[in-house]
């Protein structure tokens, strides 16, 4: 990407995102990300030793575990409640692999 | 009116059996009719019938020593699973979504005895400052309807500003909780993170989401955190530490407390009816017996930068399972506003931004968790606008990016540090608007800054004022 954004820059971050976007809508994005940009970038201006370390979480200095025990867990029948395609008790997806001739 | 009453006082009342939980049923359904035509805070409701079945059969098993919450009425922000409710998020994506089991929040709050009567408008997803970013309708500030109730938890706040309920479950990641409380002229905690269980929440961003409680009065709010704070082995991130007794810490004695004023709060983007406001808070506490000390936090500037590096992020982390096939329908019906956070989210980690962007964010996530850590060596708690502005006129923030992000300086640091932050009313703009204030405290904290809200608001009743509009 280059140090403007523009729309191919878009097209390409909806489609890492899983997004099909109308031009129209990428068009919208891209005048939105441009203002913004430059306000969530500013942290890139700071200075920081090499020594800072990142914080990626807060909360319990150790891990947590729990006994090894199966526990109950939704059944296949509620897991599948919410879905649109549903076959045989499973979720149904795009064909992913084909068969070659 | 039962609504205006606090939760001691109808929890003496129902136990005495002077009033039933029928009684609050009923009038929290005749508000709600009257009233959320216009104001738009609730997505979703109970049956009517099946709440006063189910406040029926609290009245009966009532006894001597029911709990304080025991058959009182609340509402909780859509974001939360309840068994068999419809949880939308306030997003098309999940418009038809039932949900398949309950969170641990609710659950707790259910056996307490609370009665859960509907489901609360919101930004979907949490995306927003405003809850005009919602695909079910924009909520309005009962104070001037007109004017935004302030987000994401807006819905919720207007429940308890208008007094459908006696209080109200919200969500706060950047703060919202603490500017809808603020807008609307109630009382809101955000919790430390790991404070109270995440469990059967919808994410938005996983290391700055917060549950926490949204009441009338810190006294009211010591009451509901008492019930839905702790650990919980479904939350890794669920903190072990002991619970407070936030009930009988309301009462200590606040005299000699140390309150800190940073001077980074109080920036050149302050309206000054605000910061007039906030400085009148401080010499009041001081006739309370407290201390003034000025202190600094010298990167809060970064804070916007700091939180919206991380949260969109994270945001666009936690969004990639919504793919249409075990539930919701297709990533193309996420609003405008979410779509716009997930392609910043999925920049902020791309290839060759990721060092420059998202890791340089969570390095200077550090020094500011450091630059609180040294303040709170000076002083108690530190006293601080919510918001710049004031209520924004409906349509004036979404049609504004800039401003719409700048709008969250005062509230997001404090995510990004995991710390407790109480926002309660503070007095009122010459236009008859609200205006909160927040006392920012140490992790794990919360009953001191109740303790310090109790006592102020035992003194200085602004809270107690409710919109002239929707009094009857």
């Amino acid at each position: 990407m280059s140090s403007q954004m523009d729309l191919n820059d878009v097209e390409y971050l909806a489609q890492l995102s899983k997004l099909s976007l109308s031009q129209k809508q990428l068009k919208k994005i891209l005048v939105d990300l441009r203002a913004i940009i430059g306000h969530m970038s500013k942290v890139s201006k700071m200075k920081l030793s090499k020594k800072i370390p990142r914080t990626n979480r807060l909360g319990n200095e150790q891990n947590v575990w729990r006994e090894d025990v199966v526990e109950t867990s939704l059944n296949q029948e509620v897991a599948l409640k919410n879905a649109k395609r549903k076959y045989n008790g499973y979720f149904v997806v795009k064909q992913l692999v084909r068969k070659t001739k | 009116m039962l609504m205006d009453l606090s939760i001691p006082e109808l929890s003496k009342l129902l136990v005495a059996r002077k009033i039933s939980s029928v009684d609050l049923v009923k009038e929290s359904y005749k508000r709600i009719t009257a009233w959320d035509g216009q104001l738009n805070s609730f997505i979703s409701l109970k049956d009517k019938k099946i709440a006063i079945r189910e406040a029926n059969i609290l009245d009966k098993n009532r006894t001597k020593n029911s709990g304080a919450l025991y058959g009182l009425v609340f509402s909780m922000k859509d974001a939360y699973l309840a068994l068999g409710t419809k949880t939308t998020c306030a997003s098309n994506m999940l418009k038809n979504f039932k949900s398949p089991y309950s969170s641990t929040v609710y659950q707790k709050l259910k056996s307490a005895g609370a009665i859960l009567i509907g489901k609360n408008n919101l930004d979907s997803w949490g995306h927003g400052g405003s809850t005009e970013n919602s695909d079910f309708g924009v909520s309005k500030n009962p104070w001037d309807q007109k004017r935004v109730a302030g987000g994401s938890s807006g819905g919720s706040a207007i429940a308890v500003a208008s007094r459908m309920v006696n209080f109200a479950i919200g969500e706060d990641t950047g703060g919202s909780i603490r500017n809808p409380s603020s807008m609307c002229n109630i009382s809101g905690l955000k919790v430390s993170y790991g404070r109270v269980s995440r469990w059967g929440t919808i994410a938005y961003a996983s290391s700055l989401d917060t549950v926490g409680p949204m009441a009338k009065s810190s006294e009211d709010l010591a009451y509901v955190l008492q019930e839905m704070a702790g650990a919980d082995k479904k939350d890794a991130s669920s903190a072990q530490k002991k619970l407070d007794d936030y009930i009988s810490n309301l009462k200590k004695r606040i005299k000699g407390k140390k309150i800190g004023l940073a001077k980074e709060f109080f920036s050149k983007n302050i309206d000054p009816e605000i910061e007039k406001i906030v400085r009148k808070v401080a010499e009041r506490l001081t006739r309370l017996g407290a201390e003034i000390v000025n202190v600094s936090i010298p990167h809060l500037n970064y804070g916007i930068s700091i939180y919206y590096l991380i949260a969109l992020s994270e945001t666009s982390s936690n969004m990639a399972r919504y793919d249409g096939v075990r539930y919701g329908n297709k990533r193309e019906s996420l609003s405008p506003e979410t779509i716009k956070r997930i392609i910043l989210g999925t920049y902020a980690l791309s290839a060759g931004y990721a060092d420059k962007l998202y890791k340089k964010a969570q390095k200077a996530r550090t020094v500011l968790i450091d630059e609180y850590r040294r303040v709170f060596k000076k002083c108690d708690v530190l006293l601080a606008p919510v918001t710049p502005s004031k209520p924004a006129k409906i349509g004036e923030l979404i049609n504004d990016p800039v401003k719409n992000f700048l709008e969250d300086l005062y509230t997001v640091t404090v995510n990004v540090a995991g710390l407790p932050s109480l926002a309660i009313p503070a007095g009122f703009t010459k236009d008859n608007l609200p205006i909160g204030v927040q006392l920012i405290g140490e992790r794990f904290h919360e009953a001191e800054l109740l303790n310090i809200g109790y006592k102020y608001q035992q003194n200085f009743r602004d809270y107690k004022k409710i919109p002239t509009t929707i009094k009857n």
